[in-house]
Protein backbone atom coordinates (compact mmCIF):
# COMPACT_ATOMS: atom_id res chain seq x y z
CA UNK A 1 0.00 0.00 0.00
CA UNK A 2 1.63 3.29 -1.68
CA UNK A 3 1.42 6.08 1.27
CA UNK A 4 0.47 9.52 -0.13
CA UNK A 5 3.47 12.26 0.76
CA UNK A 6 2.74 15.16 3.11
CA UNK A 7 1.89 18.63 0.72
CA UNK A 8 3.58 21.03 3.02
CA UNK A 9 2.07 24.06 0.34
CA UNK A 10 5.07 25.57 -0.50
CA UNK A 11 3.46 28.93 -1.77
CA UNK A 12 1.57 29.19 0.99
CA UNK A 13 4.40 28.90 3.41
CA UNK A 14 6.15 31.32 1.21
CA UNK A 15 3.48 34.36 1.14
CA UNK A 16 3.63 33.73 5.10
CA UNK A 17 7.78 34.10 5.38
CA UNK A 18 7.45 37.04 3.28
CA UNK A 19 4.78 38.60 5.37
CA UNK A 20 6.84 37.95 8.25
CA UNK A 21 10.09 39.32 7.04
CA UNK A 22 7.89 42.50 6.06
CA UNK A 23 6.87 42.90 9.44
CA UNK A 24 10.26 42.65 11.07
CA UNK A 25 11.86 44.98 8.91
CA UNK A 26 8.94 47.43 9.65
CA UNK A 27 8.67 47.05 13.00
CA UNK A 28 12.53 46.05 13.64
CA UNK A 29 15.53 48.11 13.71
CA UNK A 30 17.27 46.46 10.98
CA UNK A 31 15.42 48.78 8.22
CA UNK A 32 17.82 51.60 9.32
CA UNK A 33 20.80 49.86 8.99
CA UNK A 34 19.37 48.60 5.38
CA UNK A 35 18.40 52.49 4.56
CA UNK A 36 21.81 53.43 5.34
CA UNK A 37 23.68 51.14 3.62
CA UNK A 38 21.92 52.19 0.48
CA UNK A 39 23.46 55.71 0.59
CA UNK A 40 26.44 55.06 -1.40
CA UNK A 41 23.78 53.59 -4.22
CA UNK A 42 22.09 56.63 -4.58
CA UNK A 43 25.57 58.95 -4.33
CA UNK A 44 26.39 57.16 -7.12
CA UNK A 45 22.89 57.17 -9.30
CA UNK A 46 23.24 61.05 -9.37
CA UNK A 47 26.82 60.72 -10.50
CA UNK A 48 25.64 58.76 -13.82
CA UNK A 49 24.90 60.15 -17.18
CA UNK A 50 21.39 60.12 -16.28
CA UNK A 51 21.50 61.95 -12.99
CA UNK A 52 23.81 64.66 -14.70
CA UNK A 53 21.30 65.05 -17.66
CA UNK A 54 18.17 64.93 -14.93
CA UNK A 55 20.06 67.27 -13.09
CA UNK A 56 21.42 69.27 -15.70
CA UNK A 57 18.42 69.93 -18.24
CA UNK A 58 14.85 70.06 -17.18
CA UNK A 59 13.22 69.49 -20.23
CA UNK A 60 14.76 66.22 -20.83
CA UNK A 61 13.66 65.68 -16.80
CA UNK A 62 10.35 66.75 -18.01
CA UNK A 63 10.08 64.93 -20.86
CA UNK A 64 10.86 61.35 -19.34
CA UNK A 65 8.62 62.68 -16.38
CA UNK A 66 5.80 62.61 -19.43
CA UNK A 67 6.61 59.20 -20.73
CA UNK A 68 6.29 57.94 -17.55
CA UNK A 69 2.82 59.43 -17.15
CA UNK A 70 1.80 57.86 -20.35
CA UNK A 71 3.48 54.40 -19.62
CA UNK A 72 1.65 54.74 -16.56
CA UNK A 73 -1.59 55.27 -17.87
CA UNK A 74 -0.74 52.30 -20.17
CA UNK A 75 -0.11 50.01 -16.55
CA UNK A 76 -3.03 51.69 -15.19
CA UNK A 77 -5.50 50.39 -18.39
CA UNK A 78 -4.41 47.19 -18.54
CA UNK A 79 -4.43 46.83 -15.09
CA UNK A 80 -8.43 48.39 -14.76
CA UNK A 81 -9.53 45.92 -17.95
CA UNK A 82 -7.82 42.68 -16.48
CA UNK A 83 -9.12 43.33 -13.16
CA UNK A 84 -12.25 44.66 -13.90
CA UNK A 85 -13.00 41.29 -16.09
CA UNK A 86 -12.48 39.47 -12.95
CA UNK A 87 -14.76 41.50 -10.64
CA UNK A 88 -17.42 41.35 -13.71
CA UNK A 89 -17.45 45.03 -14.55
CA UNK A 90 -15.66 45.13 -18.00
CA UNK A 91 -16.02 43.15 -20.98
CA UNK A 92 -17.99 40.40 -20.02
CA UNK A 93 -19.03 39.02 -23.33
CA UNK A 94 -15.25 38.15 -23.89
CA UNK A 95 -13.44 35.48 -22.19
CA UNK A 96 -11.82 36.04 -19.20
CA UNK A 97 -8.58 33.95 -19.76
CA UNK A 98 -8.26 35.67 -22.90
CA UNK A 99 -8.33 39.43 -21.58
CA UNK A 100 -6.34 38.37 -19.29
CA UNK A 101 -3.60 37.08 -21.19
CA UNK A 102 -3.74 39.54 -23.68
CA UNK A 103 -4.06 42.38 -20.47
CA UNK A 104 -0.91 40.78 -19.39
CA UNK A 105 1.25 41.34 -22.59
CA UNK A 106 0.30 45.14 -22.41
CA UNK A 107 1.19 45.25 -18.94
CA UNK A 108 4.79 44.03 -19.11
CA UNK A 109 5.27 46.63 -22.17
CA UNK A 110 3.91 49.40 -19.55
CA UNK A 111 5.63 48.53 -16.64
CA UNK A 112 9.29 48.00 -18.36
CA UNK A 113 9.06 51.75 -20.08
CA UNK A 114 7.92 53.05 -16.18
CA UNK A 115 10.45 51.25 -14.41
CA UNK A 116 12.80 52.60 -17.07
CA UNK A 117 12.00 56.01 -17.11
CA UNK A 118 11.60 55.74 -13.23
CA UNK A 119 14.99 54.75 -12.93
CA UNK A 120 16.21 57.80 -14.63
CA UNK A 121 14.39 60.25 -13.41
CA UNK A 122 15.64 58.60 -9.68
CA UNK A 123 18.76 59.05 -10.70
CA UNK A 124 18.28 62.58 -11.22
CA UNK A 125 17.18 63.15 -7.89
CA UNK A 126 18.58 60.20 -6.28
CA UNK A 127 19.16 62.34 -2.71
CA UNK A 128 16.35 63.77 -2.79
CA UNK A 129 14.34 60.90 -3.00
CA UNK A 130 16.55 58.65 -0.65
CA UNK A 131 15.46 60.98 2.47
CA UNK A 132 11.35 60.82 1.16
CA UNK A 133 9.20 58.33 3.43
CA UNK A 134 7.29 58.48 0.36
CA UNK A 135 9.93 57.05 -2.03
CA UNK A 136 10.08 54.23 -0.75
CA UNK A 137 6.68 53.54 0.16
CA UNK A 138 6.08 53.43 -3.29
CA UNK A 139 8.93 50.72 -3.66
CA UNK A 140 7.98 48.85 -1.63
CA UNK A 141 4.14 49.10 -3.15
CA UNK A 142 5.67 48.54 -6.60
CA UNK A 143 7.73 45.36 -5.38
CA UNK A 144 4.85 44.06 -3.87
CA UNK A 145 2.69 44.74 -6.90
CA UNK A 146 5.30 42.87 -9.20
CA UNK A 147 6.06 39.71 -6.67
CA UNK A 148 1.43 39.76 -6.63
CA UNK A 149 1.69 39.24 -10.33
CA UNK A 150 4.23 37.00 -10.40
CA UNK A 151 3.74 35.15 -7.69
CA UNK A 152 0.30 35.20 -7.03
CA UNK A 153 -2.03 36.32 -9.87
CA UNK A 154 -0.55 34.81 -12.84
CA UNK A 155 -0.19 31.03 -10.84
CA UNK A 156 -3.64 31.48 -9.99
CA UNK A 157 -5.12 32.44 -13.15
CA UNK A 158 -2.84 29.19 -14.73
CA UNK A 159 -5.02 26.79 -12.91
CA UNK A 160 -8.30 27.77 -14.41
CA UNK A 161 -10.42 30.64 -13.15
CA UNK A 162 -13.17 27.90 -13.11
CA UNK A 163 -10.86 26.53 -10.29
CA UNK A 164 -10.69 29.21 -7.94
CA UNK A 165 -13.31 30.16 -5.48
CA UNK A 166 -14.82 33.27 -6.86
CA UNK A 167 -14.59 35.33 -3.85
CA UNK A 168 -11.23 34.62 -3.81
CA UNK A 169 -10.54 35.81 -7.43
CA UNK A 170 -12.52 39.28 -6.53
CA UNK A 171 -10.30 39.79 -3.66
CA UNK A 172 -7.39 39.18 -6.21
CA UNK A 173 -8.63 41.51 -8.20
CA UNK A 174 -9.60 43.86 -5.51
CA UNK A 175 -5.89 43.66 -4.03
CA UNK A 176 -4.40 44.62 -7.18
CA UNK A 177 -6.13 47.72 -7.90
CA UNK A 178 -4.94 48.77 -4.63
CA UNK A 179 -1.69 47.92 -5.09
CA UNK A 180 -1.59 49.67 -8.55
CA UNK A 181 -2.87 52.56 -7.00
CA UNK A 182 -0.81 52.97 -4.12
CA UNK A 183 2.11 53.27 -6.48
CA UNK A 184 0.74 55.99 -8.87
CA UNK A 185 -0.72 57.68 -5.52
CA UNK A 186 2.27 57.61 -3.83
CA UNK A 187 4.67 58.63 -7.06
CA UNK A 188 2.52 61.46 -7.59
CA UNK A 189 2.98 62.62 -4.20
CA UNK A 190 7.13 62.94 -4.56
CA UNK A 191 6.25 65.44 -6.69
CA UNK A 192 4.88 67.53 -3.93
CA UNK A 193 7.55 66.48 -0.98
CA UNK A 194 11.20 67.32 -0.75
CA UNK B 1 -11.59 11.68 -1.45
CA UNK B 2 -8.02 11.46 -2.51
CA UNK B 3 -6.29 14.79 -3.04
CA UNK B 4 -4.39 14.89 -6.39
CA UNK B 5 -1.05 16.93 -6.32
CA UNK B 6 -2.84 18.87 -9.05
CA UNK B 7 -5.31 19.46 -6.51
CA UNK B 8 -2.84 20.25 -3.46
CA UNK B 9 -0.90 22.62 -5.79
CA UNK B 10 -4.43 24.06 -6.98
CA UNK B 11 -5.30 24.89 -3.26
CA UNK B 12 -1.97 25.78 -2.23
CA UNK B 13 -2.08 28.72 -4.89
CA UNK B 14 -5.63 29.53 -4.09
CA UNK B 15 -4.50 29.85 0.09
CA UNK B 16 -1.37 31.54 -1.22
CA UNK B 17 -3.69 34.09 -3.22
CA UNK B 18 -5.89 34.45 -0.21
CA UNK B 19 -3.56 35.42 2.29
CA UNK B 20 -1.79 37.65 0.07
CA UNK B 21 -4.77 39.27 -0.71
CA UNK B 22 -5.75 39.90 2.69
CA UNK B 23 -2.38 41.38 3.66
CA UNK B 24 -2.24 43.82 0.60
CA UNK B 25 -5.86 45.33 1.74
CA UNK B 26 -5.03 45.33 5.19
CA UNK B 27 -2.09 47.25 4.61
CA UNK B 28 -3.40 49.59 2.15
CA UNK B 29 -6.24 49.95 4.40
CA UNK B 30 -3.78 50.82 7.46
CA UNK B 31 -1.73 53.01 5.42
CA UNK B 32 -4.45 55.28 3.94
CA UNK B 33 -6.27 55.96 7.45
CA UNK B 34 -2.22 57.11 9.04
CA UNK B 35 -2.02 59.30 5.99
CA UNK B 36 -5.68 60.86 5.77
CA UNK B 37 -4.77 61.13 9.72
CA UNK B 38 -1.81 62.96 9.09
CA UNK B 39 -3.51 65.20 6.96
CA UNK B 40 -6.14 65.72 9.15
CA UNK B 41 -3.75 67.11 11.88
CA UNK B 42 -1.39 69.00 9.79
CA UNK B 43 -5.00 70.60 8.41
CA UNK B 44 -5.78 71.48 12.28
CA UNK B 45 -2.44 73.25 12.37
CA UNK B 46 -2.49 75.35 9.50
CA UNK B 47 -5.71 76.12 10.11
CA UNK B 48 -7.22 75.62 13.80
CA UNK C 1 -8.91 94.85 -28.73
CA UNK C 2 -6.84 91.45 -29.42
CA UNK C 3 -7.71 88.12 -28.44
CA UNK C 4 -4.81 88.05 -25.76
CA UNK C 5 -6.00 91.00 -24.06
CA UNK C 6 -9.97 89.76 -23.78
CA UNK C 7 -8.06 86.28 -22.26
CA UNK C 8 -5.99 88.24 -19.93
CA UNK C 9 -8.29 90.63 -18.49
CA UNK C 10 -11.21 87.05 -18.52
CA UNK C 11 -8.28 85.77 -16.51
CA UNK C 12 -7.41 89.02 -14.46
CA UNK C 13 -11.20 88.70 -13.27
CA UNK C 14 -11.25 85.38 -12.31
CA UNK C 15 -8.30 86.30 -10.21
CA UNK C 16 -9.90 88.55 -7.92
CA UNK C 17 -11.82 85.73 -6.65
CA UNK C 18 -11.92 84.99 -3.04
CA UNK C 19 -12.29 81.03 -4.32
CA UNK C 20 -9.22 81.36 -7.08
CA UNK C 21 -6.91 82.66 -4.13
CA UNK C 22 -8.34 80.31 -1.48
CA UNK C 23 -7.59 77.13 -4.08
CA UNK C 24 -4.12 78.33 -5.07
CA UNK C 25 -3.27 79.20 -1.10
CA UNK C 26 -4.54 76.08 0.06
CA UNK C 27 -2.60 73.49 2.06
CA UNK C 28 -3.46 70.55 0.37
CA UNK C 29 -6.55 71.25 -1.96
CA UNK C 30 -4.32 72.42 -5.01
CA UNK C 31 -2.26 68.78 -4.76
CA UNK C 32 -4.82 66.83 -4.10
CA UNK C 33 -6.98 68.57 -7.33
CA UNK C 34 -3.70 68.05 -9.30
CA UNK C 35 -2.99 64.50 -7.76
CA UNK C 36 -6.82 63.49 -9.10
CA UNK C 37 -6.47 65.23 -12.29
CA UNK C 38 -2.87 62.95 -13.00
CA UNK C 39 -4.11 59.56 -11.56
CA UNK C 40 -7.40 60.23 -13.87
CA UNK C 41 -5.48 59.76 -16.62
CA UNK C 42 -4.96 56.26 -15.64
CA UNK C 43 -8.72 55.50 -16.62
CA UNK C 44 -9.43 57.93 -19.97
CA UNK C 45 -5.99 57.37 -20.98
CA UNK C 46 -5.87 53.75 -19.77
CA UNK C 47 -8.66 52.64 -21.92
CA UNK C 48 -8.20 55.27 -24.70
CA UNK C 49 -4.99 53.74 -25.06
CA UNK C 50 -6.39 49.99 -25.49
CA UNK C 51 -8.82 51.26 -27.90
CA UNK C 52 -6.21 52.87 -30.17
CA UNK C 53 -3.96 50.01 -29.80
CA UNK C 54 -6.97 47.47 -30.57
CA UNK C 55 -7.77 49.51 -33.72
CA UNK C 56 -3.29 49.26 -34.85
CA UNK C 57 -3.71 45.53 -34.26
CA UNK C 58 -1.13 45.85 -31.42
CA UNK C 59 -3.37 44.94 -28.58
CA UNK C 60 -6.09 42.57 -27.57
CA UNK C 61 -6.44 41.29 -30.65
CA UNK C 62 -9.10 38.41 -30.04
CA UNK C 63 -11.77 40.74 -28.80
CA UNK C 64 -13.80 42.10 -31.27
CA UNK C 65 -12.51 45.95 -32.10
CA UNK C 66 -16.03 47.65 -31.89
CA UNK C 67 -16.99 45.78 -28.93
CA UNK C 68 -13.69 46.81 -26.62
CA UNK C 69 -14.86 50.39 -27.84
CA UNK C 70 -18.23 50.40 -26.74
CA UNK C 71 -17.60 48.75 -23.25
CA UNK C 72 -14.89 50.93 -22.56
CA UNK C 73 -16.28 54.07 -23.80
CA UNK C 74 -17.86 54.76 -20.21
CA UNK C 75 -15.34 54.53 -17.93
CA UNK C 76 -12.82 56.47 -20.40
CA UNK C 77 -15.72 59.52 -20.35
CA UNK C 78 -15.64 59.08 -16.62
CA UNK C 79 -12.35 59.75 -16.63
CA UNK C 80 -12.18 62.33 -19.14
CA UNK C 81 -14.88 63.90 -17.07
CA UNK C 82 -13.32 63.91 -13.85
CA UNK C 83 -10.05 65.10 -15.87
CA UNK C 84 -12.65 68.20 -17.44
CA UNK C 85 -13.75 68.48 -13.65
CA UNK C 86 -10.07 69.03 -12.13
CA UNK C 87 -8.55 70.82 -15.28
CA UNK C 88 -10.74 73.74 -15.00
CA UNK C 89 -10.50 73.71 -11.21
CA UNK C 90 -6.51 73.81 -11.77
CA UNK C 91 -6.96 76.89 -14.09
CA UNK C 92 -9.37 78.22 -11.76
CA UNK C 93 -6.84 78.21 -9.05
CA UNK C 94 -3.82 80.27 -10.94
CA UNK C 95 -5.77 82.33 -14.07
CA UNK C 96 -3.30 84.64 -15.36
CA UNK C 97 -0.12 82.51 -15.26
CA UNK C 98 -1.99 79.14 -16.74
CA UNK C 99 -3.50 81.34 -19.42
CA UNK C 100 -0.33 82.95 -20.43
CA UNK C 101 1.48 79.78 -19.92
CA UNK C 102 2.76 78.66 -23.37
CA UNK C 103 2.53 74.99 -23.44
CA UNK C 104 -0.99 75.54 -22.00
CA UNK C 105 -2.15 77.00 -25.15
CA UNK C 106 -0.98 73.99 -27.31
CA UNK C 107 -2.13 71.49 -25.05
CA UNK C 108 -5.34 73.57 -25.71
CA UNK C 109 -5.09 73.39 -29.23
CA UNK C 110 -4.24 69.70 -29.13
CA UNK C 111 -7.30 68.93 -27.36
CA UNK C 112 -9.24 70.22 -29.59
CA UNK C 113 -7.18 68.71 -32.31
CA UNK C 114 -8.28 65.45 -30.23
CA UNK C 115 -11.98 65.89 -30.10
CA UNK C 116 -11.72 66.47 -33.76
CA UNK C 117 -10.06 63.37 -34.49
CA UNK C 118 -12.22 61.43 -31.99
CA UNK C 119 -15.71 62.82 -33.33
CA UNK C 120 -14.05 61.96 -36.79
CA UNK C 121 -13.45 58.64 -35.69
CA UNK C 122 -16.55 57.56 -34.43
CA UNK C 123 -18.33 58.70 -37.34
CA UNK C 124 -15.90 56.39 -39.81
CA UNK C 125 -15.82 53.35 -37.11
CA UNK C 126 -20.27 53.71 -37.83
CA UNK C 127 -19.54 54.33 -41.66
CA UNK C 128 -17.29 50.72 -41.63
CA UNK C 129 -20.08 48.69 -40.41
CA UNK C 130 -19.10 45.47 -38.22
CA UNK C 131 -17.02 43.21 -41.08
CA UNK C 132 -13.79 43.82 -39.86
CA UNK C 133 -14.37 43.77 -36.35
CA UNK C 134 -12.55 40.38 -35.58
CA UNK C 135 -9.51 41.63 -38.10
CA UNK C 136 -6.33 41.99 -36.01
CA UNK C 137 -6.33 45.36 -37.67
CA UNK C 138 -9.42 47.83 -38.41
CA UNK C 139 -9.68 49.41 -41.71
CA UNK C 140 -6.60 51.98 -42.69
CA UNK C 141 -8.93 55.20 -41.80
CA UNK C 142 -9.65 54.08 -38.48
CA UNK C 143 -6.08 53.13 -38.47
CA UNK C 144 -4.83 56.96 -39.12
CA UNK C 145 -7.37 57.93 -36.67
CA UNK C 146 -6.11 55.73 -33.72
CA UNK C 147 -2.60 56.38 -34.61
CA UNK C 148 -3.15 60.10 -34.76
CA UNK C 149 -5.40 59.85 -31.23
CA UNK C 150 -2.09 58.43 -29.42
CA UNK C 151 0.23 61.10 -30.69
CA UNK C 152 -2.29 63.75 -29.79
CA UNK C 153 -2.31 62.71 -26.49
CA UNK C 154 1.14 61.81 -25.79
CA UNK C 155 1.75 65.19 -26.86
CA UNK C 156 -1.30 66.54 -24.68
CA UNK C 157 0.34 65.00 -21.49
CA UNK C 158 4.23 66.13 -22.39
CA UNK C 159 2.82 69.88 -22.61
CA UNK C 160 0.50 69.28 -19.33
CA UNK C 161 4.10 68.31 -18.03
CA UNK C 162 6.19 71.19 -19.24
CA UNK C 163 3.26 73.73 -18.06
CA UNK C 164 5.03 74.13 -14.92
CA UNK C 165 8.21 75.13 -16.01
CA UNK C 166 8.45 78.58 -16.30
CA UNK C 167 11.12 78.82 -18.85
CA UNK C 168 8.80 80.93 -20.90
CA UNK C 169 6.59 82.45 -18.31
CA UNK C 170 5.76 85.87 -19.31
CA UNK C 171 7.34 86.94 -16.22
CA UNK C 172 10.59 86.16 -17.87
CA UNK C 173 10.55 88.09 -20.55
CA UNK C 174 10.16 85.66 -23.32
CA UNK C 175 11.51 86.76 -27.55
CA UNK C 176 8.85 87.10 -30.15
CA UNK C 177 7.27 85.15 -31.00
CA UNK C 178 6.55 83.22 -28.35
CA UNK C 179 5.82 86.46 -26.33
CA UNK C 180 2.70 86.53 -28.56
CA UNK C 181 1.70 83.03 -28.97
CA UNK C 182 1.41 82.63 -24.96
CA UNK C 183 -0.33 85.97 -24.91
CA UNK C 184 2.39 88.54 -22.88
CA UNK C 185 0.99 92.11 -23.13
CA UNK C 186 3.52 95.23 -23.17
CA UNK C 187 1.93 96.70 -19.88
CA UNK C 188 0.70 93.77 -18.02
CA UNK C 189 0.55 94.11 -14.43
CA UNK C 190 -0.33 91.25 -13.14
CA UNK C 191 1.68 87.55 -13.97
Amino acid sequence: MSTTAKYYYPRSLAVIALLGVGLWLALGETRLAWWSALLPVFEWMEGTVFGVIGQTWGAAFASVQAIHLLGMALLGGSVLVADGRLLGLLLTDSSASEVQDQCHRLFVWALVLTIATGIFMACGVAIKVYYLNVFWYKMLALSAGVAFVYGIRRPLLRQGLDTVHPQIIKLVAVASLMLWFTVAATGRWIGFSG
Amino acid sequence: MKKTPTMQRNKDTQLAALLASVAVVSGFALYWIIQIQAVREMLALAYG
Amino acid sequence: MSANQIIYDLAVWLDTHSQSTALHESFYMYNWIESTHVLALMISLGMLFLIDLRMLGLALPDIPASTLAQRLSLPMLVGFGVMIVTGLMLFYAIPVRTSQSLWFRIKIILLIAAAINAWLFHRRMRAAGTDWDRMQKAPRALQWGAGLSLLFWALIVICGRLIAYDWFDCRTSPIEPIATVAGCLIDQAQF
